[in-house]
């Protein structure tokens, strides 16, 4: 069957796609949907499609080019420039193995070494990641440090901007908005301190993300220029 | 004032896209929201009432399709339409937890006069919203205006009828009855349209 037309004795599919159900009426059609009403299902497609035709009539608008950055954080992918595309489709996979297996190493160097640096608590560093850019060979190892309450940042090789630009690292929590963690370094090591935002939001699920920002940073708390890089990051087992 | 986009895409293309982002294919992701987010950019601003709270809606809608394209069929529908569908209820959802339950908030009359006023002071605008007022009235056909009124405050507001009653001066039970019978005349008048 390619449509459904809805029996006329019937406009809580129509209504549910309007929106003007109350809270509960609508609540009660998504338990029906939950519980594999297929009758109720189609009659809600049916009503989609049609009623979505009001929304074909307006004027396209287009949006800003930082929302696509922002878009792109909150699915999990990053946006290479399109040189950097090309070089990077060809080490795609090994790249990600290896960067997967240098944070697993510089965990373990971490929590390894860990007790004989002075002003690092052995039970502090439970995160890491490398990030990479596989053409140029720069890159940084972050890892977590003081208990949670901030992250270690270490220059591996820079990554130059002009004096316009800033990369700027966010945390992708595992929902919600990209959390602002601070400036990477082009050498060296530095620390930021996490916002307890930042800290509760730590996980195997989330990830780190680097983006091109005016310099000090992005203006508006979120992301407005181009993600170069986005990272997992790795745990501490148990 | 922001460009204006045109929809650049056959609608077989955009499905293929969404079978290929079902699969993960960021380009095709990219290819997407380059056709599509314009027009699902204007219902946002439609239905939010800011350019603002269109582009977080926009941000989390396109999110969602990345997530659920594996969800969308082919056989249903239109992939354009099912996008907006997407947006559309990201919209409701945000405009839910903006306003307390059974009233109108503060914010939903500004935006509405915002528009009004940005309609009634700009001719680009005024033009604009004509077209597309004729555009919409022309797919609701020969509704009582009344009835049509009711179903385009309902969709680009996705108000309960409480709400709508509240924002037209009538009583509850009116509201219905129009809603009902407009929906009710809108399928008979579209069941043979694909």
């Amino acid at each position: 069957m390619s449509d459904h037309e809805p029996q006329p004795e019937d406009t809580r599919a129509a209504e549910y796609v309007l929106g003007t159900l109350d809270a509960e009426q609508r609540v009660a059609v998504d338990m029906a949907l939950q519980a594999g009403d297929e009758s109720l299902a189609r009659e809600i497609a049916w009503w989609e499609q049609r009623l979505g035709q009001l929304g074909l009539e307006l004027e396209p608008v287009a949006p800003p080019a930082y929302v696509w950055s922002r878009i792109a954080l909150g699915a999990g992918i990053s946006r290479p420039s399109a040189g950097e595309r090309r070089r990077r489709g060809r080490r795609l996979w090994q790249g990600l193995a290896t960067a997967a297996s240098l944070a697993a190493v510089a965990l373990a160097l971490v929590l390894v070494l860990g007790p004989n640096r002075p002003g690092v608590d052995r039970d502090a560093p439970t995160y890491a990641s490398v990030i990479r850019d596989e053409p140029t060979g720069a890159g940084w190892l972050v890892t977590t440090a003081g208990g949670g309450d901030r992250l270690e940042v270490t220059a591996l090789r820079g990554y130059p901007t002009d004096a316009d630009h800033s990369l700027q690292l966010w945390l992708l929590p595992e929902a919600g908005n990209p959390i602002p963690l601070g400036l990477m370094p082009q050498a060296g090591r530095h620390e930021m301190g996490l916002p307890p935002q930042a800290a509760d939001a730590l996980s195997a699920a989330a990830k780190l993300a680097v983006s091109l920002e005016p310099a000090g940073g992005s203006p508006t708390g979120q992301p407005t220029g181009e993600v170069l890089w986005v990272e997992p990051l790795t745990g501490q087992p148990g | 004032m922001r460009p204006r986009a045109s929809l650049n895409a056959e609608p077989g293309q955009i499905s293929a896209w969404l079978q290929a982002v079902a699969a993960g294919d960021q380009r095709a992701f990219r290819r997407l929201y380059q056709a599509t987010a314009p027009k699902l950019m204007a219902l946002l601003i439609r239905i939010l009432g800011t350019e603002e709270a269109a582009e977080d809606a926009l941000q989390d809608a396109f999110v969602k399709i990345w997530q659920k394209a594996g969800s969308f069929a082919p056989e249903r529908g239109s992939g354009l339409t099912w996008m907006l569908t997407v947006a559309r209820y990201q919209a409701l959802d945000m405009m839910r937890r903006r306003r307390p339950m059974g009233s109108i908030d503060d914010a939903s009359a500004e935006t509405s006069a915002a528009l009004a006023e940005r309609a009634a002071l700009q001719p680009e605008n005024r033009e604009e919203t004509m077209q597309t007022l004729v555009r919409i009235q022309d797919y609701l056909g020969d509704l009582p205006r009344d009835q049509r009124r009711a179903l385009m405050l309902a969709y680009f507001r996705g108000m309960p009828y409480r709400e709508l009653a509240q924002r037209l001066r009538v009583p509850e039970a009116t509201i219905k009855t129009w809603v009902r019978r407009g929906l009710a005349r809108l399928r008979e008048r579209l069941k043979e349209r694909p």
